[in-house]
């Protein structure tokens, strides 16, 4: 017998549709794929030095997912990516062991961060 | 004689939050911020007071969605808005016409999840004198902040409505008669409206949907708690959901600058996705698009998303030998609807 | 003794104790979307750094941000920080004149900045999604 969890968002019907895009929560072994949800393992916030780096030892042993905010003016955060192509002086690594945040303006900034448990190498 | 309670209904509309220079239509609020003066407004729906009844009592119980960090109490003055049938919030109502009834207070805004009580009485009496006041119509009411200290206010959200209009009434008085009362008490509660199913497909469960799920955070309420940030899990919020990773090398082959290579998702619209690299040399991932430099080496990758793939771009200069690109990608089942 | 909701991934056991074995656990806070809009501005020929922004509408949430862009008429997406890639040759590396320098969020606005290259107005649509409270 086969079963199904399915959470529908609000507005749509579990129990009729099938884009699983409808759905919080969508679990269907007959269509033999995982819609997997990022799992978060912790979430800080640190200030990181001008001309300087942080970093955080995750503990998982593999290369997780990760995101990086920083507040690059007073109460205005902005994602970061790798190497900005505007040479703000921000961005983070990831690695089998740490999430190294790197400032390299002279300003001390926020950061905020989160490690997820889901494994990208 | 019977007790009456009204609750605002969750969707868009009901209330109204007015800020300095913003407003909105999925809260209401009121106090002072250091941005300056909250206020706001809410509505009830189907208000089965019935035309000139004589009111014993009538309170709204205001819920405590959300507060402010400061010190002292919240100083408000409520109106009524002195309409037969008040329309929803789609535009601003703290304009429309105040009944002449007014409450002047001062309360401590509990803490998040409870309640504090606001006299309307002579309101609400006002409204149902009415010449054109029907029983069912709706009955609005907006609050305005009387200097408040500084970071006093309290917030609701439509998403989770609990603000309800308790009216108590002498129903063996000629000009009232018998209506339906709802009993709901001043509590927190799971929220109707969503569909979700815990079951045996295909088959429907016979048993009645379920309203949603949510599961709290460790040290957080479940059934007080309006905030997304203290569930684990919450099925009124979407969720990123990946289904596949997919790795692709790209070479640059020197003596040229660039390399694509491309992953195929044919999902017929564009995905979100979320991209790492890692440069041949250098044993860390980064996110993508990036660009990086070495002491005479310079390197950068970006991507495209179309309905069908996902295009990878890699490019350098200075590397004197072959250079990989290890892109991981991450498609996501979420469509972008761009 | 504590309860747990879990959903194991195809051909992985329930009883494991990676969490990369489950679509889904509630030992562990699923990152949620709070909310998703789209939002279509134009961006002003030759010129760079131009900011936009959105009321997000979420009180009392900072919310953590993503977004993605596409260019009126082209059938493409590109992300922040990236290029709207045009152009690629294997001895010209890739090229665009549209770039989505970053997106960001106060407690009050989305912002997005771009840069045009072009010499006309290009009409450009963001897909933002707010993702949890930043704090």
């Amino acid at each position: 017998m086969r079963q199904v969890i399915k959470v529908a968002l609000p507005g749509y019907n579990a129990e009729t549709d099938t884009d699983p895009d409808h759905f919080a929560l969508y679990v269907d072994p007959d269509e033999r794929v995982d819609y997997v949800l990022i799992k978060e393992k912790e979430k800080a916030n640190i200030a990181v030095a001008g001309n300087d780096n942080e970093v955080i030892a995750h503990g998982l042993g593999y290369v997780p997912f990760a995101l990086v905010f920083v507040e690059y003016t007073p109460g205005a955060w902005r994602k970061l990516f790798s190497h900005p192509l505007d040479s703000s002086g921000y961005w983070f690594e990831i690695d089998s062991t740490n999430l190294t945040i790197y400032n390299t303006t002279s300003t001390q900034r926020q950061f905020a961060y989160r490690i997820f448990y889901d494994q990208i190498a | 004689m019977g007790v009456h309670v009204y609750t605002a209904a969750q969707s868009l509309n009901e209330m109204f939050a007015q800020y300095p220079s913003s407003s909105f239509s999925n809260s209401w609020h009121c106090g002072h911020h250091a941005s300056g003066n909250r206020e706001g407004a809410v509505r009830f729906n189907n208000v089965t007071i019935p035309k000139n009844t004589p009111i014993i009592s009538a309170q709204l119980n205001v819920y405590v969605g959300a507060k402010g960090s400061g010190s002292g109490d919240l100083k408000y003055i409520m109106y009524g808005i002195d309409e037969d049938n008040t329309a929803d919030y789609s535009s601003s109502p703290m304009a429309r016409t105040g009944t002449t009834a007014s409450t002047t207070s001062q309360v401590s805004v509990p803490s998040m999840g409870n309640y504090f009580p606001i006299n309307v009485t002579s309101i609400v009496q006002e409204i149902v004198d009415r010449s054109g006041w029907a029983s069912g119509n709706n009955m609005g009411f907006k609050i305005f902040n009387n200097s408040s200290p500084t970071d006093v206010w309290f917030f609701e959200s439509y998403l989770t409505p609990n603000s309800n209009l308790e009216v108590v009434w002498d129903e063996s008085s000629p000009s009232s008669s018998q209506s339906p009362s709802s009993s709901v008490s001043p509590s927190p509660s799971l929220s109707p409206s969503r569909s979700s199913s815990l079951s045996d497909s295909p088959s429907p469960s016979p048993l009645a949907p379920f309203l949603g799920i949510k599961i709290a955070k460790p040290g957080k309420n479940v059934l007080l708690s309006n905030n997304p940030t203290d569930m684990i899990f919450d099925s009124d919020y979407g969720t990123l959901k990946y289904f596949d990773k997919q790795t692709k090398t790209v070479t640059i082959s020197s003596g040229n600058l660039g390399a694509t290579a491309t992953i195929d998702h044919n999902l017929g619209y564009y995905p979100f996705v979320e991209v790492f690299i890692k440069v041949e040399g250098f044993n860390k991932y980064e996110y993508c698009p990036f660009a990086g430099a070495g002491a005479t080496v310079f390197y950068d990758a970006n991507y495209k998303i179309t309905t069908s793939q996902i295009v990878l771009y890699a490019q350098t200069t200075g590397f004197a030998s072959d250079t990989d690109f290890d892109f991981l990608v991450f498609i996501y089942k979420n469509n972008l609807k761009l | 003794m504590s309860q747990v909701i879990k959903v194991a991934k195809i051909g992985k056991d329930i009883r494991s104790t990676d969490p990369n074995d489950f679509v889904f656990h509630s030992d562990y806070n699923t990152f949620k979307i709070i909310k998703e809009a789209t939002k279509n501005v134009t961006l002003v020929a030759s010129t760079t750094n131009q900011t936009f922004t959105e009321a997000h509408g979420l009180d009392h949430i900072l919310p953590l941000v993503h977004a993605f862009a596409k260019r009126s008429g082209v059938s493409q997406v590109f992300a922040p920080n990236g290029l709207d890639v045009e152009s690629f040759g294997f001895k010209l590396g890739y090229s665009g004149d549209i770039k989505f320098n970053y997106v960001a969020s106060d407690e009050t606005n989305v912002i997005f900045n771009f840069d045009n290259d072009k010499g006309s107005n290009v009409d450009v649509s963001i897909r933002y999604f707010l993702l949890e409270h930043i704090l």
